[in-house]
Protein backbone atom coordinates (compact mmCIF):
# COMPACT_ATOMS: atom_id res chain seq x y z
CA UNK A 1 0.00 0.00 0.00
CA UNK A 2 1.29 3.45 -0.82
CA UNK A 3 0.25 6.83 0.46
CA UNK A 4 -1.05 9.41 -2.02
CA UNK A 5 -1.56 12.63 -0.13
CA UNK A 6 -4.05 11.81 2.60
CA UNK A 7 -5.96 8.95 0.97
CA UNK A 8 -5.05 5.35 1.61
CA UNK A 9 -4.77 3.57 -1.70
CA UNK A 10 -5.18 -0.16 -1.85
CA UNK A 11 -5.67 -2.83 -4.40
CA UNK A 12 -9.18 -3.99 -4.96
CA UNK A 13 -10.35 -6.71 -7.23
CA UNK A 14 -13.50 -6.56 -9.35
CA UNK A 15 -14.95 -9.85 -10.55
CA UNK A 16 -16.36 -9.35 -14.05
CA UNK A 17 -18.58 -12.14 -15.33
CA UNK A 18 -18.37 -12.39 -19.10
CA UNK A 19 -21.32 -13.56 -21.21
CA UNK A 20 -20.63 -16.64 -23.32
CA UNK A 21 -20.82 -14.69 -26.59
CA UNK A 22 -17.89 -12.48 -25.54
CA UNK A 23 -15.66 -15.11 -23.96
CA UNK A 24 -13.42 -15.42 -27.01
CA UNK A 25 -12.40 -11.86 -26.23
CA UNK A 26 -11.53 -12.89 -22.67
CA UNK A 27 -9.27 -15.78 -23.57
CA UNK A 28 -12.14 -18.15 -22.98
CA UNK A 29 -12.57 -17.10 -19.35
CA UNK A 30 -16.03 -16.76 -17.85
CA UNK A 31 -14.77 -14.42 -15.12
CA UNK A 32 -12.05 -11.80 -15.32
CA UNK A 33 -10.48 -10.51 -12.12
CA UNK A 34 -9.53 -6.89 -12.63
CA UNK A 35 -7.14 -5.43 -10.11
CA UNK A 36 -7.38 -1.69 -9.53
CA UNK A 37 -5.48 0.59 -7.24
CA UNK A 38 -7.61 3.19 -5.52
CA UNK A 39 -9.36 4.20 -2.34
CA UNK A 40 -11.83 1.83 -0.73
CA UNK A 41 -14.05 1.98 -3.80
CA UNK A 42 -13.78 3.07 -7.42
CA UNK A 43 -16.31 4.02 -10.07
CA UNK A 44 -17.54 1.34 -12.44
CA UNK A 45 -16.15 3.50 -15.27
CA UNK A 46 -12.68 3.03 -13.78
CA UNK A 47 -13.16 -0.71 -13.79
CA UNK A 48 -13.99 -0.62 -17.51
CA UNK A 49 -10.95 1.55 -18.15
CA UNK A 50 -8.77 -1.04 -16.44
CA UNK A 51 -10.53 -3.87 -18.23
CA UNK A 52 -9.79 -2.21 -21.58
CA UNK A 53 -6.04 -2.36 -21.04
CA UNK A 54 -5.97 -6.06 -21.81
CA UNK A 55 -9.47 -6.67 -23.10
CA UNK A 56 -10.53 -3.71 -25.27
CA UNK A 57 -12.98 -5.88 -27.16
CA UNK A 58 -15.15 -6.45 -24.12
CA UNK A 59 -15.16 -2.78 -23.24
CA UNK A 60 -16.01 -1.78 -26.83
CA UNK A 61 -18.94 -4.18 -27.01
CA UNK A 62 -20.33 -3.17 -23.61
CA UNK A 63 -19.81 0.58 -23.97
CA UNK A 64 -20.12 2.75 -27.06
CA UNK A 65 -17.29 5.02 -28.21
CA UNK A 66 -18.57 7.84 -26.01
CA UNK A 67 -18.33 5.62 -22.95
CA UNK A 68 -22.03 4.93 -22.38
CA UNK A 69 -23.42 1.47 -21.71
CA UNK A 70 -25.00 0.27 -24.96
CA UNK A 71 -28.80 0.50 -24.97
CA UNK A 72 -29.38 -3.25 -25.21
CA UNK A 73 -26.66 -4.30 -22.76
CA UNK A 74 -27.15 -4.42 -19.01
CA UNK A 75 -24.46 -4.32 -16.36
CA UNK A 76 -25.32 -5.66 -12.93
CA UNK A 77 -23.29 -5.00 -9.80
CA UNK A 78 -24.10 -7.56 -7.14
CA UNK A 79 -27.31 -8.31 -9.03
CA UNK A 80 -28.45 -4.67 -9.24
CA UNK A 81 -28.78 -3.18 -12.74
CA UNK A 82 -26.63 -0.04 -12.72
CA UNK A 83 -28.99 1.58 -15.25
CA UNK A 84 -31.50 1.75 -12.39
CA UNK A 85 -28.99 3.54 -10.20
CA UNK A 86 -25.81 5.47 -10.73
CA UNK A 87 -24.75 3.94 -14.01
CA UNK A 88 -21.03 4.06 -14.61
CA UNK A 89 -20.60 6.13 -11.44
CA UNK A 90 -21.69 3.13 -9.35
CA UNK A 91 -19.08 2.54 -6.67
CA UNK A 92 -17.26 -0.77 -6.83
CA UNK A 93 -15.73 -2.28 -3.74
CA UNK A 94 -13.32 -5.13 -3.33
CA UNK A 95 -14.65 -8.39 -4.80
CA UNK A 96 -17.89 -6.93 -6.02
CA UNK A 97 -19.45 -9.01 -8.77
CA UNK A 98 -19.97 -7.22 -12.08
CA UNK A 99 -22.04 -9.07 -14.64
CA UNK A 100 -22.41 -8.06 -18.30
CA UNK A 101 -25.57 -9.39 -19.94
CA UNK A 102 -27.38 -8.91 -23.24
CA UNK A 103 -30.83 -7.44 -22.67
CA UNK A 104 -33.87 -9.25 -23.99
CA UNK A 105 -34.54 -7.66 -27.36
CA UNK A 106 -34.82 -8.33 -31.04
CA UNK A 107 -37.34 -9.93 -33.35
CA UNK B 1 -13.34 -16.97 -63.19
CA UNK B 2 -16.85 -16.75 -61.88
CA UNK B 3 -19.28 -14.52 -60.14
CA UNK B 4 -20.17 -14.11 -56.51
CA UNK B 5 -23.31 -12.51 -55.21
CA UNK B 6 -23.08 -11.06 -51.72
CA UNK B 7 -26.45 -10.94 -50.00
CA UNK B 8 -26.84 -9.14 -46.68
CA UNK B 9 -30.00 -9.55 -44.63
CA UNK B 10 -31.33 -8.56 -41.24
CA UNK B 11 -30.25 -11.94 -39.87
CA UNK B 12 -26.97 -12.75 -41.56
CA UNK B 13 -25.36 -13.01 -44.99
CA UNK B 14 -25.19 -15.49 -47.82
CA UNK B 15 -22.89 -15.85 -50.81
CA UNK B 16 -24.21 -17.18 -54.11
CA UNK B 17 -21.67 -18.50 -56.61
CA UNK B 18 -21.81 -19.08 -60.34
CA UNK B 19 -19.57 -19.43 -63.33
CA UNK B 20 -19.56 -16.73 -65.98
CA UNK B 21 -22.53 -18.26 -67.75
CA UNK B 22 -24.69 -17.48 -64.69
CA UNK B 23 -26.88 -20.43 -65.64
CA UNK B 24 -26.90 -21.76 -62.10
CA UNK B 25 -26.03 -20.48 -58.66
CA UNK B 26 -25.04 -22.33 -55.51
CA UNK B 27 -25.93 -20.91 -52.13
CA UNK B 28 -23.70 -20.90 -49.08
CA UNK B 29 -24.62 -21.74 -45.54
CA UNK B 30 -25.65 -18.70 -43.47
CA UNK B 31 -22.75 -16.48 -42.46
CA UNK B 32 -22.57 -13.92 -39.68
CA UNK B 33 -25.78 -15.53 -38.49
CA UNK B 34 -28.03 -13.38 -36.36
CA UNK B 35 -26.40 -10.09 -37.28
CA UNK B 36 -27.79 -7.32 -39.44
CA UNK B 37 -25.62 -7.06 -42.56
CA UNK B 38 -26.45 -3.70 -44.11
CA UNK B 39 -23.40 -3.53 -46.38
CA UNK B 40 -21.04 -5.86 -48.18
CA UNK B 41 -18.25 -5.37 -50.70
CA UNK B 42 -15.49 -7.25 -52.48
CA UNK B 43 -12.03 -5.75 -52.88
CA UNK B 44 -10.49 -7.09 -56.10
CA UNK B 45 -7.11 -5.80 -54.95
CA UNK B 46 -6.72 -8.50 -52.33
CA UNK B 47 -9.81 -10.68 -52.57
CA UNK B 48 -11.14 -9.49 -49.23
CA UNK B 49 -14.88 -9.52 -48.64
CA UNK B 50 -16.21 -6.91 -46.23
CA UNK B 51 -19.43 -6.94 -44.26
CA UNK B 52 -20.86 -4.10 -42.21
CA UNK B 53 -22.54 -5.93 -39.36
CA UNK B 54 -24.48 -4.77 -36.36
CA UNK B 55 -26.31 -6.29 -33.46
CA UNK B 56 -28.74 -4.67 -31.11
CA UNK B 57 -26.50 -5.63 -28.25
CA UNK B 58 -22.86 -5.31 -29.17
CA UNK B 59 -22.70 -2.48 -31.70
CA UNK B 60 -21.64 -2.12 -35.33
CA UNK B 61 -18.50 -3.70 -36.75
CA UNK B 62 -16.67 -3.93 -40.03
CA UNK B 63 -15.89 -7.61 -40.47
CA UNK B 64 -13.98 -9.21 -43.29
CA UNK B 65 -13.18 -12.56 -44.82
CA UNK B 66 -10.02 -13.43 -46.71
CA UNK B 67 -11.21 -16.91 -47.68
CA UNK B 68 -14.39 -16.21 -49.63
CA UNK B 69 -16.59 -16.29 -46.58
CA UNK B 70 -15.33 -19.51 -44.98
CA UNK B 71 -14.22 -17.57 -41.91
CA UNK B 72 -14.81 -14.02 -40.79
CA UNK B 73 -12.65 -11.71 -38.73
CA UNK B 74 -14.21 -9.29 -36.29
CA UNK B 75 -11.64 -6.84 -34.95
CA UNK B 76 -11.21 -6.94 -31.21
CA UNK B 77 -11.50 -3.19 -30.74
CA UNK B 78 -13.64 -0.79 -32.74
CA UNK B 79 -12.06 0.34 -36.00
CA UNK B 80 -14.83 2.71 -37.04
CA UNK B 81 -15.82 5.11 -34.30
CA UNK B 82 -16.60 8.75 -33.75
CA UNK B 83 -14.08 10.80 -31.80
CA UNK B 84 -14.33 11.04 -28.06
CA UNK B 85 -16.65 13.85 -27.09
CA UNK B 86 -18.67 13.65 -30.29
CA UNK B 87 -22.44 13.80 -30.00
CA UNK B 88 -22.58 10.82 -32.36
CA UNK B 89 -22.02 7.11 -31.83
CA UNK B 90 -21.77 4.55 -34.60
CA UNK B 91 -25.08 2.78 -35.29
CA UNK B 92 -24.57 1.01 -38.61
CA UNK B 93 -22.22 0.75 -41.56
CA UNK B 94 -24.34 1.38 -44.65
CA UNK B 95 -21.75 1.37 -47.40
CA UNK B 96 -18.31 -0.04 -48.06
CA UNK B 97 -16.41 1.19 -51.09
CA UNK B 98 -13.01 -0.41 -51.75
CA UNK B 99 -10.91 1.35 -54.36
CA UNK B 100 -9.68 -1.99 -55.65
CA UNK B 101 -6.05 -1.48 -54.72
CA UNK B 102 -6.26 -3.62 -51.61
CA UNK B 103 -5.58 -0.58 -49.45
CA UNK B 104 -8.04 2.28 -49.75
CA UNK B 105 -11.52 1.65 -48.44
CA UNK B 106 -14.27 4.17 -47.71
CA UNK B 107 -17.13 3.45 -45.34
CA UNK B 108 -20.43 5.32 -45.06
CA UNK B 109 -22.17 5.16 -41.72
CA UNK B 110 -25.19 5.98 -39.62
CA UNK B 111 -25.09 8.68 -38.33
CA UNK B 112 -24.03 10.15 -41.65
CA UNK B 113 -20.26 10.22 -41.86
CA UNK B 114 -17.46 8.84 -43.96
CA UNK B 115 -14.42 6.93 -42.73
CA UNK B 116 -11.31 6.16 -44.75
CA UNK B 117 -8.88 3.28 -44.49
CA UNK B 118 -5.52 3.18 -46.23
CA UNK B 119 -4.49 -0.22 -44.90
CA UNK B 120 -7.05 -2.47 -46.49
CA UNK B 121 -9.71 -1.92 -43.84
CA UNK B 122 -7.71 -2.72 -40.72
CA UNK B 123 -8.02 0.83 -39.38
CA UNK B 124 -10.10 3.87 -40.30
CA UNK B 125 -10.00 7.61 -39.84
CA UNK B 126 -12.98 9.92 -39.81
CA UNK B 127 -13.17 12.09 -42.94
CA UNK B 128 -13.15 15.41 -41.15
CA UNK B 129 -14.01 17.50 -44.19
CA UNK B 130 -17.48 16.00 -44.18
CA UNK B 131 -17.88 15.64 -40.42
CA UNK B 132 -17.10 19.34 -39.95
CA UNK B 133 -19.39 20.45 -42.76
CA UNK B 134 -21.65 23.31 -41.61
CA UNK B 135 -24.70 21.50 -43.01
CA UNK B 136 -24.23 18.53 -40.69
CA UNK B 137 -26.27 19.98 -37.85
CA UNK B 138 -29.24 20.45 -40.18
CA UNK B 139 -29.34 16.94 -41.65
CA UNK B 140 -32.39 14.99 -40.50
CA UNK B 141 -32.86 11.23 -40.19
CA UNK B 142 -35.14 9.53 -42.70
CA UNK B 143 -37.05 6.35 -42.02
CA UNK B 144 -33.85 4.33 -42.02
CA UNK B 145 -31.95 6.73 -39.79
CA UNK B 146 -29.53 9.52 -40.70
CA UNK B 147 -27.31 7.51 -42.97
CA UNK B 148 -24.60 8.01 -45.56
CA UNK B 149 -25.76 5.15 -47.72
CA UNK B 150 -24.09 5.70 -51.07
CA UNK B 151 -20.51 6.38 -52.12
CA UNK B 152 -19.71 6.77 -55.81
CA UNK B 153 -16.25 7.45 -57.10
CA UNK B 154 -15.05 8.45 -60.53
CA UNK B 155 -12.79 5.62 -61.72
CA UNK B 156 -10.80 8.07 -63.82
CA UNK B 157 -10.34 10.67 -61.10
CA UNK B 158 -9.81 9.40 -57.56
CA UNK B 159 -10.21 12.93 -56.22
CA UNK B 160 -13.81 13.10 -57.40
CA UNK B 161 -16.27 11.52 -54.98
CA UNK B 162 -20.04 11.64 -54.62
CA UNK B 163 -22.11 10.63 -51.64
CA UNK B 164 -25.80 10.51 -50.84
CA UNK B 165 -27.28 11.08 -47.40
CA UNK B 166 -30.83 10.55 -46.22
CA UNK B 167 -31.76 13.20 -45.54
CA UNK B 168 -29.10 15.59 -46.65
CA UNK B 169 -28.94 14.89 -50.36
CA UNK B 170 -25.99 14.60 -52.71
CA UNK B 171 -22.58 15.99 -51.83
CA UNK B 172 -19.59 16.12 -54.13
CA UNK B 173 -15.92 16.37 -53.38
CA UNK B 174 -13.33 17.30 -55.99
CA UNK B 175 -10.36 16.93 -53.67
CA UNK B 176 -10.61 13.38 -52.42
CA UNK B 177 -12.86 14.21 -49.48
CA UNK B 178 -11.11 17.24 -48.04
CA UNK B 179 -14.07 19.47 -48.84
CA UNK B 180 -17.65 18.82 -49.87
CA UNK B 181 -20.30 20.81 -51.72
CA UNK B 182 -24.03 20.11 -51.85
CA UNK B 183 -25.00 19.00 -55.37
CA UNK B 184 -28.80 18.90 -55.44
CA UNK B 185 -29.71 21.58 -57.96
CA UNK B 186 -32.95 20.53 -59.60
CA UNK B 187 -33.79 17.78 -57.11
CA UNK B 188 -37.15 18.29 -55.42
CA UNK B 189 -37.75 17.90 -51.67
CA UNK B 190 -41.44 17.07 -51.55
CA UNK B 191 -41.51 17.04 -47.77
CA UNK B 192 -40.04 20.51 -47.19
CA UNK B 193 -41.73 23.90 -47.53
CA UNK B 194 -38.98 25.01 -49.89
CA UNK B 195 -39.12 22.49 -52.72
CA UNK B 196 -35.65 23.08 -54.16
CA UNK B 197 -33.33 23.72 -51.21
CA UNK B 198 -29.57 23.65 -51.44
CA UNK B 199 -29.58 20.46 -49.35
CA UNK B 200 -31.95 18.37 -47.28
CA UNK B 201 -33.31 16.18 -50.06
CA UNK B 202 -33.92 12.52 -49.31
CA UNK B 203 -31.87 11.00 -52.11
CA UNK B 204 -32.27 7.23 -52.04
CA UNK B 205 -29.56 6.19 -54.49
CA UNK B 206 -27.23 7.61 -57.13
CA UNK B 207 -25.40 5.64 -59.78
CA UNK B 208 -22.63 6.59 -62.17
CA UNK B 209 -22.65 5.55 -65.81
CA UNK B 210 -19.68 4.54 -67.92
CA UNK B 211 -19.44 8.24 -68.78
CA UNK B 212 -18.65 9.60 -65.31
CA UNK B 213 -20.33 12.96 -65.81
CA UNK B 214 -23.61 11.16 -66.50
CA UNK B 215 -25.32 9.88 -63.38
CA UNK B 216 -28.79 8.82 -62.36
CA UNK B 217 -30.64 9.53 -59.12
CA UNK B 218 -33.63 7.88 -57.42
CA UNK B 219 -35.14 10.34 -55.02
CA UNK B 220 -37.82 10.11 -52.36
CA UNK B 221 -40.24 11.01 -55.15
CA UNK B 222 -38.41 11.78 -58.34
CA UNK B 223 -36.10 10.26 -60.91
CA UNK B 224 -33.25 12.39 -62.18
CA UNK B 225 -30.24 12.47 -64.43
CA UNK B 226 -27.20 14.70 -64.64
CA UNK B 227 -24.79 15.09 -67.54
CA UNK B 228 -22.49 17.59 -65.90
CA UNK B 229 -21.19 15.73 -62.88
CA UNK B 230 -24.06 16.71 -60.56
CA UNK B 231 -23.94 20.43 -61.29
CA UNK B 232 -27.60 20.15 -62.26
CA UNK B 233 -30.16 17.35 -62.28
CA UNK B 234 -33.23 17.07 -64.49
CA UNK B 235 -36.35 14.97 -64.16
CA UNK B 236 -36.58 11.80 -66.23
CA UNK B 237 -39.64 10.12 -64.71
CA UNK B 238 -41.24 9.64 -68.12
CA UNK B 239 -43.48 6.61 -68.14
CA UNK B 240 -42.89 4.95 -64.79
CA UNK B 241 -45.96 4.01 -62.70
CA UNK B 242 -44.46 5.90 -59.76
CA UNK B 243 -41.33 7.95 -59.35
CA UNK B 244 -41.01 6.78 -55.76
CA UNK B 245 -38.54 4.00 -55.08
CA UNK B 246 -35.24 3.18 -53.49
CA UNK B 247 -32.62 1.56 -55.74
CA UNK B 248 -31.31 2.11 -59.21
CA UNK B 249 -28.71 0.42 -61.35
CA UNK B 250 -26.83 1.90 -64.28
CA UNK B 251 -25.62 -0.28 -67.14
CA UNK B 252 -21.87 -0.97 -66.91
CA UNK B 253 -21.14 0.11 -70.51
CA UNK B 254 -24.15 1.98 -71.93
CA UNK B 255 -24.70 5.39 -70.29
CA UNK B 256 -28.22 5.58 -71.73
CA UNK B 257 -29.41 2.41 -69.99
CA UNK B 258 -30.55 2.36 -66.37
CA UNK B 259 -32.95 0.38 -64.23
CA UNK B 260 -35.30 1.24 -61.35
CA UNK B 261 -37.88 -0.65 -59.30
CA UNK B 262 -40.76 1.76 -58.62
CA UNK B 263 -42.84 1.50 -55.46
CA UNK B 264 -46.40 2.72 -55.20
CA UNK B 265 -45.82 5.62 -52.80
CA UNK B 266 -44.08 6.61 -49.62
CA UNK B 267 -47.23 5.61 -47.75
CA UNK B 268 -47.42 2.16 -49.41
CA UNK B 269 -43.89 1.09 -50.17
CA UNK B 270 -44.71 -1.89 -52.36
CA UNK B 271 -44.57 -2.67 -56.05
CA UNK B 272 -47.55 -0.93 -57.76
CA UNK B 273 -50.69 -2.88 -58.66
CA UNK B 274 -49.35 -6.04 -57.06
CA UNK B 275 -46.92 -6.51 -59.94
CA UNK B 276 -43.18 -6.88 -59.53
CA UNK B 277 -41.69 -4.86 -62.37
CA UNK B 278 -38.22 -3.60 -63.09
CA UNK B 279 -38.26 -0.56 -65.37
CA UNK B 280 -35.52 -0.04 -67.91
CA UNK B 281 -34.64 2.95 -70.01
CA UNK B 282 -32.53 2.55 -73.13
CA UNK B 283 -32.65 6.23 -74.05
CA UNK B 284 -31.31 7.95 -70.98
CA UNK B 285 -34.68 8.40 -69.28
CA UNK B 286 -36.78 9.66 -72.19
CA UNK B 287 -38.88 6.53 -71.80
CA UNK B 288 -39.07 3.50 -69.49
CA UNK B 289 -40.29 -0.01 -70.24
CA UNK B 290 -41.46 -2.61 -67.70
CA UNK B 291 -39.52 -5.87 -67.49
CA UNK B 292 -41.74 -8.65 -66.19
CA UNK B 293 -40.73 -12.02 -67.66
CA UNK B 294 -40.12 -14.36 -64.75
CA UNK B 295 -41.23 -11.86 -62.11
CA UNK B 296 -44.47 -12.34 -60.11
CA UNK B 297 -47.32 -10.32 -61.60
CA UNK B 298 -50.16 -11.14 -59.22
CA UNK B 299 -50.45 -10.20 -55.56
CA UNK B 300 -46.78 -9.27 -55.52
CA UNK B 301 -46.48 -6.46 -52.98
CA UNK B 302 -42.72 -6.38 -52.72
CA UNK B 303 -40.25 -3.84 -51.41
CA UNK B 304 -36.70 -3.50 -52.66
CA UNK B 305 -34.48 -1.27 -50.56
CA UNK B 306 -31.76 1.08 -51.78
CA UNK B 307 -28.91 -1.42 -51.73
CA UNK B 308 -31.08 -4.39 -52.63
CA UNK B 309 -30.52 -4.05 -56.39
CA UNK B 310 -27.25 -4.33 -58.26
CA UNK B 311 -25.63 -5.36 -61.50
CA UNK B 312 -22.54 -7.18 -62.65
CA UNK B 313 -19.97 -6.12 -65.24
CA UNK B 314 -20.32 -9.13 -67.55
CA UNK B 315 -21.64 -9.01 -71.10
CA UNK B 316 -24.59 -9.20 -71.35
CA UNK B 317 -25.01 -7.41 -68.04
CA UNK B 318 -26.51 -9.32 -65.14
CA UNK B 319 -28.96 -7.82 -62.67
CA UNK B 320 -29.91 -8.97 -59.19
CA UNK B 321 -32.36 -7.78 -56.56
CA UNK B 322 -33.53 -8.94 -53.17
CA UNK B 323 -36.74 -8.06 -51.39
CA UNK B 324 -37.76 -7.30 -47.85
CA UNK B 325 -39.57 -10.63 -47.75
CA UNK B 326 -36.46 -12.60 -48.62
CA UNK B 327 -36.84 -13.27 -52.33
CA UNK B 328 -33.81 -12.99 -54.59
CA UNK B 329 -34.18 -12.55 -58.36
CA UNK B 330 -31.56 -12.61 -61.12
CA UNK B 331 -31.33 -11.76 -64.78
CA UNK B 332 -28.40 -12.65 -67.00
CA UNK B 333 -29.76 -10.92 -70.13
CA UNK B 334 -29.90 -7.26 -69.13
CA UNK B 335 -33.32 -7.62 -67.56
CA UNK B 336 -35.19 -9.27 -70.45
CA UNK B 337 -35.93 -12.31 -68.30
CA UNK B 338 -35.64 -13.15 -64.62
CA UNK B 339 -35.48 -16.17 -62.39
CA UNK B 340 -35.76 -16.60 -58.66
CA UNK B 341 -32.61 -17.69 -56.84
CA UNK B 342 -34.03 -17.78 -53.32
CA UNK B 343 -37.46 -17.54 -51.78
CA UNK B 344 -37.12 -17.68 -48.03
CA UNK B 345 -34.16 -15.64 -46.90
CA UNK B 346 -34.54 -13.11 -44.08
CA UNK B 347 -35.32 -9.52 -45.15
CA UNK B 348 -32.70 -8.56 -47.75
CA UNK B 349 -31.05 -5.18 -47.32
CA UNK B 350 -27.99 -5.46 -49.53
CA UNK B 351 -27.02 -7.25 -52.74
CA UNK B 352 -23.56 -6.80 -54.29
CA UNK B 353 -21.66 -8.65 -57.00
CA UNK B 354 -18.07 -9.33 -57.84
CA UNK B 355 -16.59 -10.89 -60.94
CA UNK B 356 -13.68 -13.08 -59.95
CA UNK B 357 -10.65 -13.23 -62.22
Amino acid sequence: MRQDCCVDLKRLIANIKIPAVLRDLAGGESVLYIEIEGPSSVALADVFASLAVNHPGIRDRTLDEQGAIRPHVNVFVNSVNVKDGNGLETRIEDHDDIQILAAVSGG
Amino acid sequence: MGLILLVGTLKGAWIFRSDDSRSGFSISEPMLAGKEVYSMAYDPGNGRIFAGTSSLHWGAWLQYSDDQGETWTEPEASTIKFPEGSDWTLQRIWQIEPFGDGQTVLAGTEPAAMFRSTDGGSSFELVKGLYDHPHREAWQPGGGGLCLHTIVRDPGDPQRLYIAISTGGVYRSLDGGESWQAANKGVRAEFLPEKYPEFGQCVHKIGMSSVPSTMYLQNHWGLYRTDDGAETWHDIANGVPSDFGFPLVVHPRDPETAYVIPLESDRFRATPEGKCRVYRTRDGGKSWQPLTEGLPQENAHLTVLRDGFTGDSLDPAGLYFGTRNGKLFASSDEGDSWRQLADDLPPIVCVKTAVLT
